[in-house]
């Protein structure tokens, strides 16, 4: 048997899932809507994959990122949970070995990540709000009856792109309703979006950055060629989006997983496990802490989110 | 007689002060617990929108001890020293309290300096509202006095001693009654200990040597007297920590002014910059917690070029 490495991406938005080999090569991989289930989404995923799967190799580590990496760690028992953004700059890194920055705009997210040869040295994400996101893009979409693919061919055809003020997405919904008002054409609006886009994330999450080429875009809205188009315009430089950019992640924990050494078996037929999870207030202190209780067929497999011992479930 | 004393605030500068003070012209003291949810939710609901996350938690402190003592000490120190100045939020609590709460008895002195109310007529206004005579209150005062500066003085001798030690070190710059505050720098302390992360406090430094080091270093006084204290810890400790974590409430008018310069003028070691408020959004925390340390792990291993200071000088 030869071995093989699963990483699995688990956002806001999508759940994505790769295997590799020893030489990072793909082996299968997955990429599903999350839809507020995430452990449906990885179990779809897993599915997806084991059908996609070579008989001849056999996962022998597994690794999360993303936002619910540890709940999915302990289900799957994954022995590397690591943060999105060590995890995209390992998977970068591993397809772009001399990669300098990487841009990543995602469902709810948005950070820059900066790379001195070979290492991490700084990044930023975006703070409290989510202006010039993804799920940004997808409501204004709506709103003007597009669908998410037409976006950005229509923005490609537009010679004057309307100024829409980006700072904050209630600003610029309005600004977006006075210029289809006062006349603007759809595809000049919709240019105006990828600019403000484009325009918001360099002002806030790459203020005080040094962008130095070669730089990659991944996450969600890379897939929007108008934005890319935007980054380029204004960063004066080429903006690599690689086709499978919103595997990064995923494949990042995989890369991870197969430097960890560490081996375990790890069966697909997870799938048909019942896992549920249950939130709880703990009443032992006035913190009234959130905990999160996982069970898997009904027994407890692990709780997380007391600040001290009294919270503790098991 | 019963003094209630809130743990918030002021009490993080002078704990070792005050309660030695009352303690030697024997009077009893009862400090309200270290903050939780409950005195957070307190806080919030008796505060104005625009105050700090940290006078919020003071509010809900002075509201905790409301019916367990006999009065409420809450001084008004304006400076302490003609050009230390306190933070607005800091010397008006006393009014802010009386305002919030009409019916509490409060215990205040006044601390002026431009006035000549010195600290030690603060004291002996205290005593006499206590019943003790001048020389009594003065005499606790200065035992009082000397005992919190050795105390001080032994613990920045004991962090000394740990920088020079092995293993990853970093740099809190925040305001005491950010660091130690249950409900606001524990989740972070807590993160790195629990990685074996040696914590570095900015303002565990003495506060003359902190002056002169910021007037070396910034070409000019610093106006807040806390944000003065906490630049001269960090030229003091920079050099040997691997990162510098900035912690602050939202909206603190000192920080949004000295973490911005901060930033733009440190070059050579990463910072992490945490704003905290009363939307407790402990995942975002995490997330960014877990990819600053893999940053600072990664340069450590990498041993790059030596540090070395980057100033821009005016």
């Amino acid at each position: 048997m030869k071995k093989a490495y699963l990483g699995i991406d688990i956002g806001s938005i999508s759940t994505k899932g790769i295997v590799i080999d020893e030489n990072n090569n793909t082996l299968a991989d997955s990429y599903l809507w999350t839809l507020g289930n995430p452990i449906q989404a990885v179990k779809n995923v897993l599915n997806e994959i084991a059908g996609k799967m070579d008989g001849s190799y056999t996962v022998v580590n597994i690794g999360t990122t993303g936002s619910a990496r540890k709940l999915i760690g302990t289900v799957l028992g994954a022995q590397v949970v690591k943060n999105e953004i060590t995890a995209h700059a390992v998977g970068t890194l591993s397809v772009v070995p001399d990669v300098k920055t990487i841009l990543e705009i995602g469902g709810q997210d948005s950070k820059i990540i900066l790379i001195n040869q070979g290492v991490v040295m700084d990044y930023a994400m975006n703070t409290l709000c989510a202006a010039g996101t993804g799920s940004f893009l997808t409501s204004q979409a709506k709103r003007l009856d597009l669908d998410l693919d037409d976006f950005a061919s229509l923005a490609l055809t537009s010679e004057n792109p309307a100024k829409i003020a980006a700072r904050c997405t209630v600003f610029a919904e309005s600004d977006l309703v006075h210029k289809a008002q006062i006349g603007h054409s759809k595809a000049d609006i919709v240019a105006g979006l990828c600019r403000a886009i484009v325009m918001n994330y360099l002002n806030n999450v790459g203020k005080g950055k040094q962008i130095k080429s070669p730089v990659v875009f991944q996450g969600g809205v890379s897939k929007n060629s108008a934005v890319v188009k935007e980054f380029e315009k204004e960063l004066q430089m080429p903006v690599h989006v690689d086709p499978n950019g919103h595997l990064m992640g995923a494949l990042g924990v995989a890369v991870l997983c197969k430097a960890s050494k560490e081996e375990t078996s790890f069966d697909f037929s997870i799938t048909d496990i019942d896992f549920v999870t249950k939130g709880i207030e703990c009443t032992h202190c006035p913190n009234n802490c959130e905990i999160i209780c996982v069970y898997k067929n009904g027994t407890l497999l692990d709780a997380w989110g007391n600040r001290c011992e009294q919270g503790a479930q098991k | 007689m019963k003094i209630g004393i809130p743990r918030a605030l002021q009490y993080f500068f002078y704990e070792d002060l005050w309660l030695n003070f009352f303690k030697n012209i024997g009077i009893e003291t009862i400090v309200s617990p270290t903050t939780n949810k409950e005195i957070v939710k307190k806080g919030v609901a008796n505060s104005i929108d625009e105050a700090c996350f940290s006078s919020k938690i003071f509010i809900g402190h002075v509201e905790y001890l409301l019916d367990k003592c006999d009065m409420i000490f809450v001084p008004r120190i304006e400076n302490s020293a003609v050009r230390e100045e306190y933070c607005t939020r800091i010397f008006g609590l006393y009014d802010l309290v009386r305002n919030t709460f009409p019916d509490a008895k409060i215990l205040n002195a006044e601390v002026n300096y431009l006035y000549r109310k010195r600290e030690s007529n603060a004291f002996v206004k205290i005593g006499e509202a206590l019943g003790k005579t001048k020389e009594e209150s003065l005499e606790a005062y200065q035992n009082a006095s000397s005992t919190a500066e050795s105390i001080k003085a032994a613990k920045i001798l004991k962090q000394e001693e740990l920088l020079k030690g092995d293993g990853i070190k970093i740099l809190i710059f925040s305001h005491a009654y950010n660091t130690y505050d249950a409900c606001i720098g524990k989740e972070i302390t807590d993160y790195f200990n629990k990685n074996d992360i040696k914590i570095a406090y900015a303002d565990l430094v003495d506060e003359k040597e902190a002056q002169a080091l910021t007037k070396e270093a910034y070409g000019k006084r610093v106006y807040w007297k806390v944000s003065a204290q906490l630049i001269g810890g960090i030229e003091k400790y920079r050099d040997s920590v691997d990162g510098i974590v900035l912690i602050s409430t939202f909206p603190c008018g000192p920080d949004s002014i000295f973490n911005e310069l901060l930033i733009r003028m440190i070059k050579d070691k990463p910072i992490l910059s945490l704003v905290i408020d009363e939307l407790d959004a402990s995942a975002g925390i995490q997330t960014r917690l877990e990819s600053f340390t893999d940053i600072i792990m990664a340069r450590r291993l990498s041993q790059r070029t030596p540090s070395k200071h980057v100033r821009n000088r005016r």
